[in-house]
Order: structure tokens, then sequence, then C-alpha cells
């Protein structure tokens, strides 16, 4: 009799450990729409899928993308350095957006540039092949009515992953702008006009109360919902949260839709992380406006894993939304 | 404060559906890409007073970069000619 009240109530333990837990506080996902998912929790990073047909890219030993043409120096010199040269790069702290600034126009400011030295980025043409397709361009209407260009990232079956101010506009200063947007056209595995998985209009949305209450840059982050499975066919990234020291010494790589490039072509860039805080990676990766929402992936062992979203230009690094516990429980909440 | 701003071809007419972003500017700025209505027109979201560097790109076009001070609690206004692309 002992033995099966133990066992009954180690089930019962079970069953409660295994119960969805929602995050809370800043990171209390919300839903443009009346139903939200509730949470789960664990410590196993998502696997990736490669989807239908991948022809997946290969990958080099030094954890970038193998790509034609893609060998910059400084990436070079970062493979040849010690780790602890990542990791005493200072990057400024970008937690704070609404930066004041002076009134005046005496010595200027640093300025911020978010393509930093030679711009190494790399056409990538074969984006019907994994992991290229996994990685679709944006075309965002605001409830004004007003454009904007970004860039997704499947995590499942039906969700992208992007940054926050993508799904949800917040203190743009113009009238009848900010709030969840109104709709977003998907294109996965964009090359120019072509379109090789087709479109999917989405108006499901997901994000957090720290971005879309308080507009606090640590929390940009956010979801799209498309009413099919696409994802079965382009694949999606893994995603996990990693220590700090995993980070400090992992390569990031970044491929995304940027303005600054001929419309809809999909631009890859790769670095050494340059440094980490509590909520945010901090990396010298080129991007421009319109990579917004781009994954921020390390490879291991043959698999892509995103760690962070990128969300914006800075001083002397860009930077992304970490993924960190809470922000995997939401991520893994909203796959479902 | 409000970087707003109006599109044109070598000719003056609009340009719609040009892509208009800061490529820098002071602390940190979301990595997206606003783009011209039919009108030609965008307006974006500089979050402090400063000087900001401001891209537009369009197919058929050079792209043409402008640089706009903000100052604090005016909005700024800018025109973008744009040059064919030789």
């Amino acid at each position: 009799m002992a033995v099966k009240k133990k066992a009954r109530k180690a089930a019962t333990k079970t069953r409660k450990e295994a119960l969805p837990r929602t995050p809370t506080g800043l990171h209390t996902p919300v839903s443009n729409e009346a139903e939200e998912a509730t949470g789960g929790e664990t410590s196993e990073p998502q696997r990736p899928s490669e989807g239908v047909d991948p022809e997946t890219t290969p990958y080099r030993d030094s954890g970038i993308e193998d790509v034609s043409g893609f060998n910059p120096p400084r990436l070079r010199a970062a493979r040849g350095a010690e780790a602890e040269m990542a990791r005493l790069m200072v990057a400024p702290d970008v937690s704070g957006l609404k930066d004041i600034g002076e009134a005046s126009f005496g010595p200027p400011p640093p300025i911020a540039e978010i393509v930093h030295g030679p711009d190494d980025r790399v056409q990538i043409t074969s984006t019907s092949s994994y992991p290229w397709r996994v990685h679709a361009s944006l075309l965002i209407t605001a409830r004004d009515n007003s454009m904007w260009i970004g860039t997704g990232w499947f995590i499942g079956p039906h969700t992208l992953i992007t940054a926050g101010h993508v799904v949800h506009i917040k203190n743009s200063g113009v009238p009848g702008r900010d709030g969840w947007v109104k709709s977003i056209q998907v294109m996965p595995g964009r090359n120019g006009n072509t379109l090789p998985y087709g479109s999917v209009t989405s108006s499901s949305f997901r994000s957090v109360t720290g971005w879309t209450v308080n507009g606090d840059a640590n929390y940009d982050y956010g979801a799209i919902i498309i009413p099919t499975q696409l994802g079965n066919t382009v694949g999606w990234f893994g995603f996990g949260a990693y220590s700090d020291q995993t980070l400090q010494n992992a390569t990031g790589n970044i491929s995304g839709y940027p303005g600054d490039k001929p419309s809809g072509t999909q631009w890859y860039d790769a670095h050494k992380i340059a440094s980490v805080n509590s909520r945010k990676v901090f990396y010298d990766i080129d991007t421009a406006g319109g990579q917004s929402g781009s994954a921020v992936y390390r490879i291991v062992n043959g698999g892509r894993y995103g760690f962070a979203v990128h969300a914006y230009g800075g001083a002397t690094t860009n930077s992304g939304t970490r993924i960190t516990t809470p922000v995997f429980n939401n991520l893994l909440a909203w796959k479902a | 404060m409000l970087v707003a701003g109006v599109v044109k071809d070598p000719t003056g007419k609009p340009v719609a559906g040009a892509r208009v972003y800061f490529t820098s500017g002071p602390g940190g700025f979301p990595d997206i890409a606003g783009l011209t209505d039919e009108h030609g027109a965008f307006t974006l979201t500089a979050h402090g007073a400063g000087s900001y560097q401001l891209e537009c790109a369009a197919e058929g076009y050079a792209t043409a970069s402008v640089t706009v001070a903000v100052r604090s609690g005016q909005d700024a206004r800018v025109a973008i000619l744009l040059e064919s692309k030789k």
C-alpha cells in the first residue's frame, strides 16, 4: 500500500511540474487577439527543422554559413584571436532607447552607425534552400496605413519571431500610428521579385507588456502567427536560452532583408559576439533598416539556434533582445 | 521628435515605395525602414535630439543620403531628390 501511495504522489507531482508556466511581470505575453496561449518551460533548446527538400547549405566549422565570397578580414582575425579579446569589447548601454540628447548643436555627439567599418554583408540568392528560406521578408501595414519593412524567422509550422516594434508600434509620435499593426505580409525566402514559397498575410500578433505597455527596448520581441503551416515546408530554427559564457564565445549569424539593398534581397553577415548583458546581446554584425526582427543565431552540431532577436543599430555595435528563460517560454508558447 | 519628408524623382514627381531609414544617429534606433506613400511622403521617429543620417533607396535611382539635425521638441522636415542610376 505504501508503495502505491508513493507512486500516486510522484505521479501527481510530475503532472504539477508539467503544467505550463506563463511568464509574468514585463514578460507577460499579450496578443492583439482575445485568446492568448499559455506558456511552457524547459531547459532544453528547441530543435530546428529543415522542412521539405531542404537542399541545406553547408556550414563552416567556425560556426558561420558557408557562403561563397564571405570571408571578412575581421572574422579571420577574430577566429585567430583569444576568446578574451571579444569579452574585452565594451558595448554601449542601449537599454534607454529614449536618448534625451542635447538641445544645442555644439560639438556633435558620437554618431551611431549600424554598418560598422567595411560592409561585410553578402547577398544570398539560394533563398529557396534551407536555412535561407527560414528568413522572411515582411511588409507591414501600421494602424495609420503607413508601410514598413522588416524581417522575421520561423520557429515552428505557423510562427515567426520578429522584433516587438515590428508587430506593435510604440511611441512613434504620429497620431493613429501606435499600437498593433494592421497586417503583415510574410514572404519566406524572398529573392527580389521572386517568392519561392509565395506569401501569406497575418493579422495575428504576439508580444509582451514590457514592450506594448512600457515601450522598454529590453522587451522588444514579438511573434507573427500565420494562418497556414508553411513552416512545415520551409523549416525553422531552433532557439535556446544560453549562458553568458556560451554567448560571449559564440559567433552570431544574421540574415535578413535590409532596405539599403535592392528591394526584397536577402543579405548575410556574421561576427563574434561583442558582449551581453542580462537582456541584450551586442554584436558588430552589419545590418540596415529593414532587418529589424532578424534571427541572431549560432550553428551548433549542424543545427541553427536563435539566441537573440535583432532590433537596434548602435554606436559601435548593434543589438538584439536576448532569448532568456522568460523569452524562451513565450517563444515556446507562441510556437504551439 | 519626427523626421518627415518627401521623396521626389529628378523631374519633381513623388516617388512611392521608396525605402527610408536611419543609418546613424545618437543612441540606438530601431532597424526598421519606412516606405513612402503615393505622395512620396514618409515620417520617421527620432528618439532624441542630435544629428541623424537618413538614407533613401528606390529601384532605378542612386541611393541618397541626407543629414538631418533634430532639435529637442521640434520636428524636422527634409526633401530628398533622387538621381537616376547611371
